[in-house]
């Protein structure tokens, strides 16, 4: 069984890449499919934390791949799903700790066990961002509304085709119906235009999202509760393969849209 | 009065300028050009059009499209109508 | 009054790997190698018996081979009385690394180790990402954060909070405590065993000062009396 490395990065940084991580893993291990998350953000991690996962790591990644300890001794097992795992960042090293060699071996030995693997790449694009997609067969990034990430976004864009990586998907994070529907915040369409990719999900602004990272669980395990939770969980089925419409939260239908101009909703 | 005119006064909505800043950063970004030479090069493509025809210079647009990871500059100078 | 918690605790067999890693196994060896800028440097440990030097040169040699290949080699008595015989035999033991360039014998101190029963005190705040790693006791006026690992070979004594990562008796001493005027580590280690505050435990942890230690291979937590 060889499963699929996907590479979740921006550029930016605080858009919620690890966020996302987070829950599409955790709505992935929901669907059964066996899940390793790895952080890549040496020197600052914190999807341990996301997680509510940080006060179990004896290992780390560096650990692993200077041979201090074997791989399987470092992945944590999620608390709630047996089929998530961890393999959690150094805290106390640098970026140059692990080269994209050493993060290749480690993406193609979990993919033998793992239906998917998912790396939270760090902000930026310097040696952290080259390992995070060194092992990589598959990319995400993702973006809110805003000038700055969406010029990030398209930089990474440049920089994934360079190294190979082509066709990634984007999600949209952090969306306000609200004020797109004003006109003070771009709408998918603008965003999809200009970034000519493929869209792979829209997650609205959910002051829930605050709330899950403060208890360490993420959103998605609440799904029925949040529309951050739902918009993840069917990111994480459009991942998966199935074929999924963006649903009204996403993007407004038609007749909603005509209900607001005449003022009935 | 006053608020009502404010309104209409303020009509173009921010993520109209979002987007149109945000198509003029990626040209430079994408092509790796300054501002500068941007302008230079609009000015000499203009120089020579406008040998051979009228070109409305209020109303030139250029872009970079990206298809399949192929970029193109795509420059629209529009032409004035005669007359 | 008093009260206790008890945390979380399990014995990976993981750490013990590292203790044998990281603590023991090096301490047996009586020669240290390192590479520097201007070869690989070969270290004795001066309170070694010349026989254990020897054997343990002999393994170093057994196993590398022809890898040193062309680099020179360092030898550094680091205050070792060595006679004359003695450093014949290094000599032949050592020109048995394959191909090897020069071997220059020099006499470095290294920095004075640093014994278990010593005390280092730290007067400042321990921040995400800092790693405070002593063979010694420590003690720390200021705060240990999350994401900061303090790692003593014997006990650790915060005068402040302890939010982050601490390891007690690094070499395996259960013997070792850990006290703290408000403790609520990421994880509490004391020799081989590993702990972490309950799942449930929530942010109304007491504040006051607590000292953890092992009982019956759990560590127990618990409030010290004034």
């Amino acid at each position: 069984m060889a499963g699929k490395v996907i590479v979740i990065t921006s550029g930016k940084g605080g858009v919620g890449k690890t966020t996302t991580t987070a829950n599409i893993g955790t709505a992935l291990a929901l669907m059964d499919k066996r899940v390793c998350l790895i952080d890549a953000d040496i020197g600052l991690r914190n999807l341990d934390v996301v997680m509510g996962l940080e006060n179990r790591i004896v290992y780390d990644i560096v650990d692993v791949v200077e041979g201090n300890c074997r791989l399987e001794q470092a992945l944590i097992r999620d608390k709630r799903n047996s089929s998530l795992f961890l393999l959690p960042a150094a805290q106390t090293r640098d970026k140059t700790a692990v080269t994209p060699y050493q993060m290749q071996e480690l993406t193609e030995s979990l993919k033998e066990e793992m239906d998917y693997v998912l790396v939270d790449s760090p902000a930026g694009i310097e040696q952290g961002f080259k390992n995070a997609i060194s092992g990589a067969e598959r990319a995400i990034i993702v973006t809110t509304p805003e000038v700055s990430a969406i010029r990030d976004a398209d930089r990474i864009i440049g920089l994934l085709e360079t190294e190979g990586l082509k066709n990634p998907e984007v999600i949209i994070n952090r969306i306000r119906q609200n004020m797109v529907d004003k006109g003070d915040m771009m709408g998918i369409d603008d965003m999809i235009e200009i970034l000519a990719i493929n869209l792979l999900g829209v997650v609205p602004e959910d002051e829930n999202i605050v709330i899950s990272t403060n208890r360490g669980e993420p959103i998605v395990l609440k799904a029925d509760k949040s529309r951050a939770g739902l918009a993840f969980q069917n990111i994480a089925r459009r991942i998966d393969g199935e074929e999924l419409p963006l649903m009204s939260l996403e993007r407004d239908t038609l007749i909603n849209k005509l209900k607001r101009i005449v003022g009935l909703s | 009065m006053s608020k009502l005119g404010f309104k209409t006064e303020a009509a173009e909505p921010s993520k109209n300028i979002a987007k149109e800043r945000l198509q003029f950063i990626l040209i430079q970004d994408r092509i790796k050009l300054s501002p500068g030479e941007m302008d230079l090069l609009k000015k000499e493509l203009l120089d020579v059009l406008a040998k051979y025809i009228n070109v409305d210079e209020k109303n030139i647009r250029m872009d970079i499209d990206r298809h399949d990871g192929m970029m193109a500059l795509v420059a629209n100078f529009p032409i004035k109508r005669s007359g | 009054m008093m009260s206790s918690r008890i945390f979380t605790s399990f014995t990976e067999d993981i750490l013990k790997s590292k203790q044998s890693k990281r603590g023991v196994m090096i301490m047996r060896d009586a020669i240290s190698l390192r590479v520097s800028s201007k070869g690989v440097i070969i270290t004795l440990d001066p309170e070694r018996d010349f026989s254990d030097i020897k054997s343990s040169l002999n393994r170093y040699v057994g196993e590398a081979g022809d890898f040193f290949a062309g680099v020179n080699l360092f030898v550094n008595l680091n205050g070792y009385n060595c006679l004359l015989e003695d450093m014949q035999e290094l000599i032949s033991g050592l020109s048995r690394f394959e191909k090897i360039e020069n071997i220059y014998f020099i006499n470095e101190k290294e920095n004075t180790k640093y014994r278990t029963t010593d005390t280092i005190l730290l007067n400042r705040t321990i921040r995400s990402g800092q790693r405070i790693k002593f063979p010694t006791n420590i003690v720390i006026i200021g705060d240990i954060n999350p994401g900061a690992e303090v790692i003593a070979g014997g006990d650790i004594i915060v005068l402040g909070k302890l939010r982050g990562v601490v390891h007690a008796g690094a070499q395996g001493s259960i013997k070792a405590r850990v006290v703290a005027l408000v403790l609520q580590p990421t994880q509490l280690r004391i020799g081989n065993i590993i702990s972490r505050p309950p799942d449930d435990s929530g942010l109304s942890e007491p504040l006051r000062p607590e000292r953890a230690y092992v009982k019956d291979g759990a560590i127990i937590v618990e409030e010290m009396k004034l």
